[in-house]
């Protein structure tokens, strides 16, 4: 932009009103600022003309504004006690949803940090009671389940079966799902509610196993479930987490036992609190 | 409207006229129903005319004006005496303003999307064929291209240009320099021009 078409533009920006005869000159021969001065010539005279174009009159009456003032002002001067019960009202419903909340899930049961697993092996086998075999506990819903942190509601009333304990009978010795006692493979106890299984379901679980008998706890591959010297009806047993990719025992969640699926028909629900689950999260 | 102008008149005889503003908002302060009438009085319709100026429909003024002295009266206590009351009111209109233009402006674009863009006929910024005769042709078309602006640039133009304002006081308005202020109002001038300029060639206004 050359100097002189500068100067007109600043000179319109201004609002001044009589060009300086040097400007003038130059607006006459270009025609870009010619442009610019002509629109803002008819913009003056549209801005004229609507200045001069009447505006109607408020119409709004005061006692229509002093009647709305009243009626807030009436709103804004709520009674003190109505705050009070509300606060009041309030602070009772949280207190008892976090009551409900509180006595309805039951809190996971520590275990405390998970031992060797040698330890376990050692300590266990010779006075732990034997029961039969895990006809329900078998890996295979286990394998599959992802270890998401999922808690499970134990909502069932009426935890079913696992395993029964026998405090008469000896416990077998474990052999196969053994570590070697030099291995620190992180693991987690956990404690399962024994109760006998109903015949109903027995057979059903050796259906389900093609007619075979029910595998042995000590002949399930790696899930090794360890009778711990407990007495009736507690069992403990003890889960290599190296299963579920954990290492460390602080990733370990116990949770109330769900196994089997819903569909099929041997979903087994421990909505016990001493039974868990271990998940990682 | 004259009755109601003329019943106004006629009740608002318990205060002093004579009082400045301040002094009638420390009265209303007080809880001084009289001195909240005397101020809507005098107050009404220059508040009025710059909505009116903002929204070109009477009843949406209305409604704005109405807002802006229950806010005002109900705020009274944040006043400080450090502006003009005029200022004062004036930026709680404007502020009031760019609520409704905002809500409006939402409320057509939910309206446009529901109807899949047919609706853009009906926008109520546009100028009505049927009255845009030659006659108000230059307003139509200066209140088109005003209502195409953004908000602060619109309340601008409207204060400086059309209510004639000085700087100084559409800068205590805006909480501005005046400095700032004059920047601003010849950016918004430009943007204008740059809306008005097609329209006022479409109308023959320009060559």
């Amino acid at each position: 932009m050359r100097r002189p078409c500068r100067e007109v533009e600043r000179f319109i920006e201004s609002g001044a009103e009589r060009m300086p005869d040097a400007l003038q000159a130059h607006l006459a021969q270009c025609a870009r600022c010619q442009r610019a001065w002509q629109l803002e010539t008819a913009y003056q005279r549209a801005l004229q003309a609507t200045r001069e174009e009447p505006v109607p009159a408020c119409d709004l009456p005061w006692s229509r504004v002093q009647a709305q003032l009243a009626a807030r002002a009436v709103v804004r001067r709520a009674p003190i006690w109505q705050r009070y019960a509300f606060a009041g009202g309030l602070a009772i419903a949280m207190l008892v949803v976090s009551l409900a909340w509180l006595t309805r899930v039951p809190s996971p049961t520590p275990l405390g940090d998970a031992q060797p697993e040698a330890n376990l092996v050692a300590s266990a086998p010779s006075q732990a009671p034997r029961e039969e075999p895990l006809a329900l506990l078998t890996p295979e819903p286990l394998e599959g389940r992802p270890p998401a942190p999922k808690r499970i509601a134990s909502t069932q009333p009426k935890p079913r079966l696992t395993r029964i304990a026998r405090a008469s009978q000896p416990a077998a010795p474990l052999t196969t799902a053994a570590p070697t006692p030099g291995s620190a493979q992180p693991t987690a106890e956990m404690t399962l509610h024994a109760r006998p299984l109903p015949p109903a379901h027995a057979e059903q679980a050796t259906r389900r196993l093609g007619g075979a008998p029910p595998i042995p706890s000590e002949t399930m591959g790696e899930l090794a479930f360890r009778v711990a010297p407990e007495a009736e009806p507690f069992t403990v047993a003890s889960l290599p987490l190296s299963q579920f990719e954990l290492y460390n025992s602080s990733q370990v969640e116990y949770l109330p036992v769900r196994y089997g699926t819903l569909s099929s028909k041997l979903y087994h629900n421990e909505g016990n609190e001493n039974d868990a689950i271990i998940c990682s999260f | 409207m004259d009755r109601a102008l003329a019943m106004d008149n006629l009740y608002a005889g318990a205060v002093d006229r004579t009082l400045t503003d301040e002094q009638l908002a420390t009265k209303a302060r007080a809880g001084d129903s009289a001195a909240m009438e005397e101020l809507y009085l005098r107050y009404r319709q220059p508040i009025f005319r710059v909505v009116y100026r903002s929204t070109r429909n009477i009843d949406e003024a209305e409604d704005i004006v109405q807002d802006v002295f229950l806010k005002a009266f109900e705020r009274l206590h944040t006043f400080r005496e450090q502006s003009r009351f005029s200022t004062w009111l004036m930026r709680i209109a404007l502020n009031l303003c760019t609520d409704r233009a905002r809500m409006r402006q939402r409320r057509q674009e939910l309206l446009e999307r529901e109807a899949d863009h047919k609706l853009a006929w009906s926008h109520p910024d546009a100028p009505d064929p049927i009255e845009n005769t030659q006659q108000n042709a230059f307003n139509e078309a200066f209140y088109t291209a005003l209502n195409q602006l953004p908000e602060h640039h619109r309340q601008l133009i409207i204060l400086r240009d059309l209510e004639e304002m000085e700087y100084e006081e559409i800068a205590q308005i805006l909480g501005a320099s005046v400095g700032a202020v004059k920047l601003r109002v010849m950016r918004a001038r430009r943007a204008f021009k740059a809306k008005l300029e097609p329209l006022l060639r479409a109308i023959g206004e320009l060559e």
